[in-house]
């Protein structure tokens, strides 16, 4: 009996057990704690104590991963940051939208102590949502900070466009206080503001099999008739697969460099149209812009998974020639590691650049600074703010930048004349594996946490130095050069009108661009202009003419603003 | 003599104290319990609260009880959002299909595996009927697009071999459901008939044998003996399947998605991810996720309450 008992304790003590380390064994115990601690570390001897400080930094970008360092603490560059001002980030990306990222830590509460996101404006996608949590306590008030980290300062007043500045990163709902720090913003003169150089870019080998010169491609009809040589051409990819006439990179980005004909030089959400201002979205050019890319899917001309592309499926079809031509950017950091190196001839050419609707060619637009662009924020629970401030200051000061854009002194360049020059070596091994670049850790601070600064100003490759491809890039931002537009734009008026609130919460759920492209798969003509009328219909229920109206008016009230 | 209706005085307490010396007596056995209670607790009803939010506007530093109360407007802007009928109508269709040809099938299945004599055979077939179960939808979507891809697919090549011009199968509205369906039953067909099988194993032999006795054949057997053996459990696994209804499939939906079949895709789980994480709307898309669970419990309890009058089935 007692045998028995014991057994029978000894038995219930083993479940006991059991079940505590099945337990236990589910509860994390990851990196997360270590995360905002910081410990006392070595005095350094006649500077101020610097303790060691592990933060997390979120990348919100969809594969902003891409540039991650493969050692992400102990490269180069992370090394000499961390000696200078003892933080260690512990870095994490996404592959999933933004706006599903931002919303999920904010919902939650996990906000990582560092973010980066792009904050395109505040009435819509990652830059409502942002302005949501800083006005209702997530993210931190740097106004207390600034005056201590001059170079966090000059990057929140440097190479922001004026209206931008005032009513989106500084939005007046934010009463004064500051939460955000733009990055990759130009450093306040027009040369630094950075050409993308969106274009229509053809395989060079199937032009040259037609006899077609790419600059002659400039009108939507003359792009049309290409498409269809390219179509009957029976032209193949490296696979010896046939081509597909026209595509884009994943999610259909960037179609719209395919309607390029139907775009203007504009700078807010307002056409003038016969003397009458309207929101963009009634725009009757939507109709010929449907009805194009009906033409271009229903006679085979373009990509029909194009808008279903991921990353991989798109990378696939650009590095093995299996788009003739696509919209986008030149995509060179991909294409001269693959395709142009196996297959030369097909080097992708700029095709015109396209001819807009006033008969100028079609190029990137821009105020004198920025109207967008990815921004920093801390966590409100964030432990060490100085920390991450001291982080972001230092990377941004003088030795910084040369430490992410150029590596350590003497192991990666050396400094002529007070300009840096690669190590003619470490130039070659970089040039042929840009991993190599990215593992130094030289590719993940520039657009992530520097701004108000352009390298090409300051620091500008030597013409002997410059690889093929850097040359290549700057052909095609000469010829395709930024127009700049010094005004304010008219969307911000609408903000003032009355009803604007009203407007938003109607049309929150309205996604035109969702619609639109699934108007380019409707059974006929018909019912796509149906389609596309109806969501136009929408957006008149919500206001949209008054409100275009009382935007005219007011624009006509001053002299300073631009559509 | 005990009249009928007395009350023996303790007698209450007796029957609890025999119940609770029965639990103390098998107490390891319900030891293994605690995990699976334990689970529930924490992730199926601490996070219920959450649905609080479908009736407030949420605000990130106020939290879900500090919010302010927004009664039923969500509910009602659902109701009046011109989305609300596509959705509903997509979610029923698919769901519907699935019912209809997807229900029937693992049971069709089983029947034809407890129909092989060979052992061996029957194994084979079971494992690899088995084995789709196990591939993420991840898989079986991104297999499908590069089969049916218009571009680099299997069958396009095979077309444009005989000089056919290319189908975009996966961007036809009028194929997006057969191909939901088909791909749905091969996933699941083998799994589903596990129960079944467990089922057809129950059925007493001797059944059968009387059966041949008095001359039945192979259909009069399976008609009339089992069948009728199967009812409960084909009866138990159709309210579990129409309590789901609305369940549309998210992960498989919205891999499947594009904007070509967005017209016949949007179901209510893809647009409840859509309006809350990708815009924001976290009190809308909530009550758009309640009003589904409401609608899917007056399901289980009707579909209950039916099955229990007609075939003496119920859950409870």
């Amino acid at each position: 009996m007692r045998k028995n008992k014991r057994r029978s304790v000894l038995g219930m003590a083993l479940i006991a057990l059991l079940l505590f380390m099945t337990m236990t064994a589910c509860t994390g115990t990851g990196g997360k704690e270590e995360a905002g601690t910081n410990e006392p570390g070595p005095k350094e001897s006649g500077t101020e104590e610097i303790k060691p400080v592990t933060l997390t930094f979120l990348s919100a970008w969809n594969g902003g991963g891409a540039g991650f360092p493969q050692d992400q603490e102990n490269n180069p560059v992370a090394g000499q940051i961390r000696e200078k001002t003892g933080v260690t980030l512990k870095l994490e990306s996404i592959t999933t939208s933004e706006v599903e990222k931002l919303n999920t830590i904010f919902a939650s509460g996990t906000v990582p102590d560092i973010v980066n996101a792009p904050f395109w404006s505040t009435t819509g996608g990652e830059g409502q949502v942002i302005k949501k949590a800083a006005t209702e306590g997530q993210l931190l008030d740097l106004t207390p900070y600034l005056d201590k980290y001059p170079n966090v300062k000059r990057l929140v007043t440097t190479g922001i466009a004026k209206d931008f500045a005032e009513f989106d990163l500084n939005s007046p709902e934010f009463e004064g206080k500051t939460y955000l720090i733009p990055t990759e913003t130009p450093d306040g003169t027009p040369e630094s503001i950075h050409n993308w150089n969106y274009g229509l870019f053809a395989r060079g080998d199937i032009l040259k099999a037609l006899n077609v010169k790419a600059e002659d491609i400039d009108t939507q009809e003359e792009l049309y008739e290409l498409l269809v040589k390219i179509r009957d051409g029976g032209f193949k990819d490296i696979g010896g697969k046939p081509v597909i006439p026209a595509g884009t990179m994943w999610n259909g980005w960037d179609y719209g460099q395919f309607l390029a004909g139907w775009t203007d030089y504009t700078i807010s959400d307002y056409r003038e149209v016969d003397g009458k201002l309207i929101h963009w979205t009634q725009s009757k050019d939507h109709e010929a812009r449907l009805l194009y890319m009906r033409k271009l899917i229903t006679e085979g001309l373009f990509d029909l998974e194009a808008f279903n592309n991921t990353s991989t499926t798109a990378n696939e079809k650009l590095t093995t020639g299996k788009l003739a031509v696509f919209g986008a950017q030149p995509m060179l950091a991909d294409l001269q590691k693959t395709l142009y190196k196996t297959n030369p001839e097909m080097q992708y050419e700029l095709l015109g650049p396209m001819k807009n609707k006033s008969g100028n060619i079609r190029t990137q637009v821009e105020k004198p600074g920025r109207s967008g662009f990815p921004v920093l924020f801390l966590s409100a629970d964030i432990k060490d703010p100085d920390a991450a401030l001291r982080y972001i200051d230092y990377v941004n000061s003088e030795e910084g930048r040369l430490l992410a854009y150029f590596g350590i002194e003497g192991t990666h360049y050396t400094m002529e004349n007070g300009i840096p020059q690669w190590i003619p070596d470490v130039k070659k091994q970089f040039d042929d594996n840009p991993d190599l670049k990215r593992d130094a850790g030289l590719n993940y601070l520039p657009g992530r946490f520097i701004g108000a600064f352009s390298s090409e100003v300051t620091w500008p490759t030597p013409e002997d130095q410059k690889t093929e491809w850097q040359k290549l890039e700057e052909s095609f931002s000469a010829r395709m050069p930024i127009q700049i537009i010094d005004k304010v734009s008219a969307s911000y008026l609408a903000r003032e009108w009355p009803k604007y609130q009203e407007y938003i919460d109607k049309t929150s759920s309205l996604n035109f661009d969702e619609e639109f492209k699934k108007a380019f798969f409707a059974a006929s003509d018909e019912e796509a202009l149906n389609m596309l009328h109806s969501v136009q219909e929408k957006f008149r229920a919500a206001g949209v003419e008054e409100m275009a109206e009382f935007v005219a008016q007011k624009a006509a009230e001053r002299d300073d603003v631009g559509f | 003599m005990v009249p009928k209706g007395a009350v023996i005085p303790g007698f209450e307490q007796l029957k609890k104290n025999k119940k609770l010396s029965k639990i103390w007596q098998f107490r390891h056995i319900y030891l293994f319990l605690l995990p699976a209670i334990i689970w529930f607790l924490v992730f199926a009803y601490y996070p219920m609260y959450g649905i609080l939010i479908a009736f407030k506007d949420f605000k990130f530093n106020l939290g879900i009880l500090g919010s302010p109360w927004a009664g039923f407007k969500y509910f009602e802007q659902f109701l009046n959002d011109s989305s609300f009928y596509d959705v509903l109508r997509n979610t029923l269709s698919i769901s519907a299909l699935k019912l209809i040809f997807g229900f029937p099938a693992p049971l069709i299945l089983a029947l034809m595996l407890n129909a092989v004599m060979h052992k061996r055979i029957k194994r084979v077939f079971q494992t690899i009927s088995y084995l789709p179960h196990f591939v993420s939808w991840v898989v079986v979507v991104t297999l499908l697009q590069k089969i049916l891809s218009p571009n680099v697919g299997l069958i396009n090549d095979i077309r444009y071999q005989m000089g056919l011009d290319p189908i975009f199968f996966m961007g036809k509205p009028e194929l997006f459901y057969p191909l939901v369906i088909i791909s749905d039953i091969w996933k699941g067909v083998g799994w589903g008939s596990i129960i079944y099988l467990a089922a057809l194993t129950n059925i007493d032999p001797h059944l059968y044998e009387a059966a041949e006795i008095d001359g039945a054949g192979r259909w009069s057997k399976l008609f009339k003996i089992t069948l009728p053996c199967l009812t409960p459990t084909i009866g138990i696994l159709l309210i579990f399947s129409l309590s789901g209804i609305l369940n549309a499939g998210f992960d498989q939906i919205w891999l499947m998605q594009s904007p070509a079949t967005l017209s016949v895709s949007e179901i209510l789980d893809t647009y409840v991810l859509k309006t809350g994480l990708q815009q924001g709307q976290l009190a809308y898309s909530t009550a758009i996720g309640l009003f589904k669970s409401a609608i899917s419990l007056l399901l289980i309890v009707a579909v209950n309450n039916i099955s229990r009058r007609v075939s003496n089935v119920s859950l409870w």
